[in-house]
């Protein structure tokens, strides 16, 4: 019995955990908005042969938003043989709304309402049986979190996909529903009788795709209806749709919905007080994010990383390696291929794991606890005076484990110019790739701090909205600022499981990277750095790489590094920027590994100053991200052209803030150089940019938190 | 050339190309779930098919 079930539902109402709860899949789960923003698909535990397709979430079936596009294509073409609607106990009202719509296509709808436990907390009730004979369709009480209801929930819908048949639900009454049962019957033959009834109310709605469905004789007659409707009620037929929905809603949930009367403000309320509050949210974030850093970079996750570069590596594994290879016979060439290559470049990379499990692990627990979500909100209010919009935030937060799915991410962005623009400077923030770099600097330069990482981030974030006003402003689009509009979760406890999956996936896809682009590139420079031009084995000063480098190293002398392992490590960074890892380790660790065994990162400090390696570490996290990441760059921008300028334009962005913060830096030493003259007109280029036509921002349309 | 050396070559010619792979695995077009398609349990989607 080959079947599909489609999960539907509105945004961040849990789609995803019930879809991995059903399915036993693992796909990434977060407490935004837009986490899906394709369709996924999966086997239902319960039964193999049933296919379970997680849609985007969306909160109604009217094509605006991508989201809503691949939701209501996939419903419209027959592909499910029935829903579940998952609907947020916690919001009945709001999430009914969709049901209805689900409920006019026929289509076979089983409600999970999950939540119900958030409800129970609450002291608050839901009467599910009074709500399933109102809807006309059954109603399965579920927590996705904790996995109950599931069995049942399965149960039911698979009875439900056996049905076969159609059957619209109609709710409206009244004058509304005479006319769309006259703008059914003239559009019998033309739309299958499945979907007749829904599409009458889709003309009655204006809906932009309807005309591509009818001939135009027909269409005009039923338009002639809709006129006629309109007139007679006084509005147009998408609002009197809307609030004809609203008034159902309205009589389906009462007596239904019983509110506790307790009262008073909740425990999420409380800490909403401060953690979302117009002065403290932006320290407290602040605070919250250097502490992340801290426990991840210095201490807890430092300690762990020294050890596995340390003991691990220079100790054990790379000397054994040596010795063993050697002991067998094999030529020293290949010996030091192996080890110096590969192994030193490789595990140059896997020595930063521990640090990164231990961010990736306080990042899931800040995003599965919902003070993430809070953040998007808190940052709708400084972004919105940046003509952008906080919906833009979610990209970001998504980013800062991998640049891709946060590129991809912006894909929920309705505006199409400030989606392109946030695809555009999503990679702006440290990646998990990015953040070994960091440590690198801070541990090599400063001591370890882990002012350094919060520093980063946050330039991340600034540069994210100088570069949105400066290319807003370059399009013409500023001012307009697309409304933000989310549901805030409430707080809770992190689940272990979504905590210990988000950290497992974003380790496992750096140790994959390690194990698959990090082993090909190390082999390729350990051959740059070894052989010349002529192929004869020489010392790394006179190898390929040398040469490539010290050809470039010119024009990064202003910024501070002109050393060409520097440049040549740049340069691997456009591959993956755990590539810059991997190439100091193989040009530094064989010198570490042939004298005393002394860790090779203190090498470092001898080809760069701090202010240098500070620059350093601005450019690398600002010029253009790996290639992976600029590939989803295409996809998003739609062309080439539109991504090497992007690209185009990260580079010069990164090169004038590491030229600005070296050369500037170098001047308040009391050594300035040449350079601080086009450092300062590049500068002053950059605030042009950034201030020409300052103009109150348009359509201003402040965030909402339900 | 030696036996040992001729074995531990081919054995590392085996793990680049595994890893030449991977890498072309792990790059390929990818949902924007987990940017790891490679792994993907779930039939990944052909983003240029959907987008046609």
């Amino acid at each position: 019995m080959k079947k599909n079930i489609a999960l539907i539902g509105n945004p961040n109402s849990g789609k995803t955990t019930l879809f991995n709860a059903l399915t036993g899949g693992s796909q990434r789960v977060g407490n935004w908005p837009g986490v899906t923003v394709e369709k996924k698909e999966g086997k239902l535990r319960q039964a193999r042969d049933v296919t379970v397709t997680d849609l985007p979430g969306v909160y109604s079936l009217s094509p605006y938003s991508p989201e809503e596009e691949v939701s209501r294509r996939f419903l419209v073409e027959g592909s499910a043989d029935a829903v579940i609607n998952v609907v947020d106990a916690t919001n009945l009202e709001r999430n009914l709304i969709l049901t209805l719509q689900l409920l006019e296509m026929g289509i076979p709808v089983t409600v999970a309402l999950n939540m119900s436990d958030v409800v129970e907390r609450r002291g608050d009730t839901v009467d599910e049986k009074k709500l399933s004979e109102r809807l006309g369709c059954p109603v399965i009480r579920v927590s996705a979190l904790k996995r109950e209801g599931l069995e049942n929930l399965a149960a039911t819908v698979l009875e439900q996909a056996s049905y076969g048949t159609r059957i619209p639900k109609k709710f409206f009454k009244c004058e509304l529903s005479k006319a769309i049962s006259e703008i059914s019957g003239m559009l019998e033959g033309h739309i299958g009788d499945d979907l007749l009834y829904w599409y009458s109310i889709k003309v009655m709605e204006h809906d932009p795709h309807v005309p591509e469905a009818l001939p135009s004789p027909v269409l005009e007659r039923a338009l002639e209806t809709v006129r006629r409707t309109e007139d007679s009620l006084g509005d147009d037929g998408e609002a009197i749709i809307a609030s004809a929905r609203y008034e159902v809603v309205d009589s389906l949930v009462r007596g239904i919905y019983q509110k506790s009367e307790k009262g008073g403000k909740s425990v999420t309320d409380r800490i909403d007080e401060v953690v979302t509050n117009r002065w403290l949210a932006i320290p407290i974030f602040a605070a919250v994010m250097f502490l992340v850093y801290y426990l991840s970079i210095t201490s807890v996750g430092g300690y762990m990383t020294d050890w596995v570069n340390e003991t691990v590596f220079e100790e054990n594994v790379l000397p054994r390696t040596a010795d063993w290879l050697a002991g067998m016979g094999v030529e020293d060439w290949l010996v030091s291929l192996i080890v110096n290559g590969i192994i030193t470049g490789v595990g140059a990379v896997l020595g930063f794991l521990p640090q990164l499990l231990v961010l990736f692990l306080l990042l899931a627990l800040l995003e599965d606890s919902g003070y993430m979500a809070r953040i998007a909100f808190v940052m709708d209010r400084i972004l919105r005076r940046f003509g952008l919009s906080g919906k833009s935030f979610i990209p970001i937060i998504v980013g800062t484990g991998c640049a891709v799915p946060g590129i991809m991410a912006s894909r929920t962005i309705e505006d199409e110019r400030d989606r392109k623009i946030t695809a555009m400077t999503t990679s702006f923030m440290p990646c998990s790739a990015k953040l070994p770099v960091i440590a690198l600097i801070s541990g090599a330069l400063f001591g370890g701090s882990a002012w350094i990482a919060v520093s980063v981030y946050f330039i991340g974030v600034f540069s994210i909205l100088v570069s949105g006003v400066i290319l807003k402003k370059i399009r013409g689009a500023f001012g307009k600022a697309s409304p933000f509009v989310m549901e805030l979760p409430d707080y809770h406890v992190p689940s272990a499981r979504n905590v210990v999956l988000s950290m497992g996936d974003r380790s496992w896809h750096f140790v994959k990277k390690a194990g698959t682009i990090i082993v090909l590139a190390s082999g390729l420079i350990w051959l740059l750095t070894s052989y010349d031009w002529s192929l004869n084995p020489v010392g790394a000063e006179s190898s390929m790489l040398a040469s490539i480098g010290n050809a470039l190293s010119p024009a990064f002398s202003p910024l501070g590094w002109g050393d060409w392992r520097a440049v040549v490590g740049t340069l691997s960074g456009l591959v993956a920027k755990e590539n810059i890892l991997s190439t100091f380790g193989i040009l530094f660790g064989m010198e570490a590994v042939a004298e005393d065994g002394a860790e090779i990162w203190t090498y470092m400090a001898t080809i760069m100053s701090p202010l240098a390696g500070f620059s350093f570490l601005l450019f690398n996290m600002l010029c253009a991200p790996c290639f992976a990441a600029i590939g989803a760059m295409r996809r998003e921008l739609g062309s080439w052209k539109e991504t090497a300028l992007a690209v185009g334009y990260q580079c010069a962005f990164a090169y004038v803030v590491a030229l600005a913060v070296y050369q500037f830096g170098l001047a308040i030493q009391g050594t300035p150089s040449f350079w601080l003259i086009p450092a300062a007109l590049l500068v002053i280029g950059t605030g042009y940019l950034f201030f020409r036509n300052p103009g109150e921002p348009e359509d201003e349309v402040p965030a909402e938190a339900a | 050339m030696s036996s040992a050396t001729v074995l531990v070559l081919a054995a590392v010619l085996l793990i680049l190309a595994l890893a030449g792979v991977g890498a072309y695995r792990l790059r390929r077009g990818c949902c924007g779930n987990c940017a790891d398609c490679g792994n993907c349990r779930s039939a990944p989607i052909n983003i240029k098919e959907e987008d046609e």
